[in-house]
């Protein structure tokens, strides 16, 4: 019902130009994170330099998303859904920012282990981006409908990144006792694993977000005891 | 936060706009009632004639509450505001049926007298109407005429006093002999807010106290309803939401004469319950 269109028309394509920069910003973080895992699969160190440098666009898009919502701030004074969703898109635009980060570390880290990635336990990274995708995925189609009702399995999601990260320290652990002389790349790989595991919270963050812009309500409700 | 002690929303929760109360219903939702009411009002409905202005309203006024009121013109919230204090007894097709109380007092019964009715229930009004009198006479006439001064320097510490809650007294205090009319529209309006707080109300109904002023004279008045909530309940009728956002803790909701929600002024403005306060509010065609 809320579809109904502003009496201010430039409101709404304001709006609208605002919701495509997230959803530029959520289409480039999804290509840098998987663009960062196939570079460490692959060790394409070309790809992965190219994930590094297009950070730069995404802090670009973050820029303008930061001006769109200030001039919408500073000229509309956005009240009730139309405020959620500019304050939730800022935080978003500040998560995917930030989750673009993370694969520009992971793409680092993969340009200094390439030349022994095969000697190095990938499936837990493997599994992590994995789940790390399909919940940014299910979040961008979250704020593409305003509907929050999908956001609980994504938030959940985020369990079995943490439980990967916790196997994959477990197995790096192991490799640094018996092999110490390759503790350089085991400690890349550490911090591969915890970029992973970074993504994973920010996208729940995301959720948290979303969830606030759907329904005015935050995430948590603590229960009456 | 223990993970015992949360539950997520998010798996069973539905967007805001799906819980929106539909367009059609125009029973009054949100917090109606208040725990320590200055004035109730109960099934209020308003008449000009035959036309029914307002639609069987039922709110609270809390004590040092400001609550605002708030619609598109034409809603019925300054039919309602002046109900509050029987302004409307003077258009003569005006029917007013419910029941209103002060203090638990109904102030439509026949005993009230509308003249010290109208000194607990003060009004400021839209646009600053100083007698054409001197600043100091401006202030001394409520009180005089309500036998609440009897000498001269009783009045004088009325005017003082008044003029001090009404954040005006530093700026008139050398001229109090001279035309209120000679003041700045927003000193004229806080003369006005003065000349109401002179008589002791008990409640204070602004019908857009601010329409008229620039940005900082409005300002001034914003700062000074807050302070003055200490001291009075007030209701406020105004057209911009900022300022109901700003100076309010409570918002009601008008639309075509019905009361259509109301609620804490944090919860209308970031996630009010019904489609028209959202259409309204949000800037919407409904």
């Amino acid at each position: 019902m809320t579809t109904a269109k502003h009496i201010v028309r430039s409101y709404d394509e304001e709006l609208d130009t605002l919701h495509q920069t997230i959803v530029a910003m959520g289409r480039l973080a999804n290509t840098q994170i998987g663009e960062a895992l196939r570079a460490l699969n692959t060790a394409d160190t070309a790809l992965a330099r190219k994930v590094v440098d297009r950070d730069e666009e995404m802090n670009a898009l973050h820029q303008t998303a930061d001006q769109q919502v200030l001039g919408m701030l500073a000229k509309r004074q956005p009240l009730a859904s139309d405020l959620r969703v500019i304050v939730a898109s800022q935080k978003i635009a500040s998560e995917l920012e930030r989750i673009a980060d993370y694969a520009a570390n992971i793409a680092g880290h993969a340009v200094r282990v390439a030349d022994s990635v095969k000697d190095l336990p990938l499936q837990h990274v493997a599994s992590m981006v994995r789940d790390a995708l399909q919940m940014l995925s299910d979040c961008m189609q979250v704020y593409d409908r305003n509907n929050a009702a999908a956001i609980g399995p994504i938030w959940q999601q985020d369990e079995n990144i943490n439980a990967a990260f916790a196997e994959l320290i477990e197995e790096l652990s192991r490799q640094m006792t018996a092999d110490a002389g390759a503790s350089q790349d085991h400690t890349a790989m550490l911090f591969i694993g915890r970029s992973c595991e970074r993504i994973g919270d920010h996208i729940k963050n995301m959720a948290e977000h979303l969830h606030y812009m759907s329904t005015g309500e935050s995430f948590f409700t603590r229960e009456c005891t | 936060m223990e993970a015992s002690q949360t539950a997520v929303n998010g798996a069973a929760s539905a967007t805001a706009s799906q819980l929106l109360v539909d367009r059609s219903h125009r029973e009054t939702i949100g917090q109606q009632f208040v725990e320590n009411p200055r004035m109730t009002c109960r099934n209020v409905d308003v008449y000009y004639g035959d036309k029914r202005a307002i639609n069987n309203v039922t709110l609270d006024i809390g004590s040092n509450e400001v609550i605002a009121m708030i619609g598109p013109s034409g809603c019925g919230k300054s039919t309602f505001l002046r109900c509050l204090n029987r302004m409307n007894d003077y258009i003569d097709i005006c029917r007013v049926e419910g029941e209103i109380r002060l203090d638990g007092q109904n102030i439509y019964s026949g005993e009230v007298d509308v003249v010290p009715l109208r000194a607990m229930i003060g009004m400021v009004f839209q646009k600053p109407n100083p007698f054409p009198k001197s600043i100091y006479d401006n202030i001394a006439y409520g009180p005089k005429i309500h036998g609440l001064v009897a000498t001269k320097s009783e009045t004088d510490e009325v005017v003082e006093t008044s003029l001090k809650k009404a954040g005006l007294w530093e700026e008139v205090k050398d001229r109090l002999d001279q035309p209120g009319t000679g003041l700045s529209g927003g000193q004229q309006q806080r003369l006005c807010i003065a000349r109401t707080i002179a008589v002791n109300p008990e409640v204070i109904l602004m019908d857009e106290p601010c329409s008229a002023l620039d940005p900082i004279a409005t300002s001034v008045i914003e700062d000074l309803i807050d302070e003055l909530r200490e001291q009075y309940t007030i209701a406020i009728v105004t057209h911009s939401m900022q300022q109901a956002s700003r100076v309010s803790q409570r918002t009601a909701y008008f639309h075509l004469g019905d009361l259509i929600e109301v609620g804490t002024t944090d919860q209308i403005f970031t996630r009010p319950g019904h489609q028209l306060t959202e259409d309204y509010i949000t800037g919407r065609f409904g």
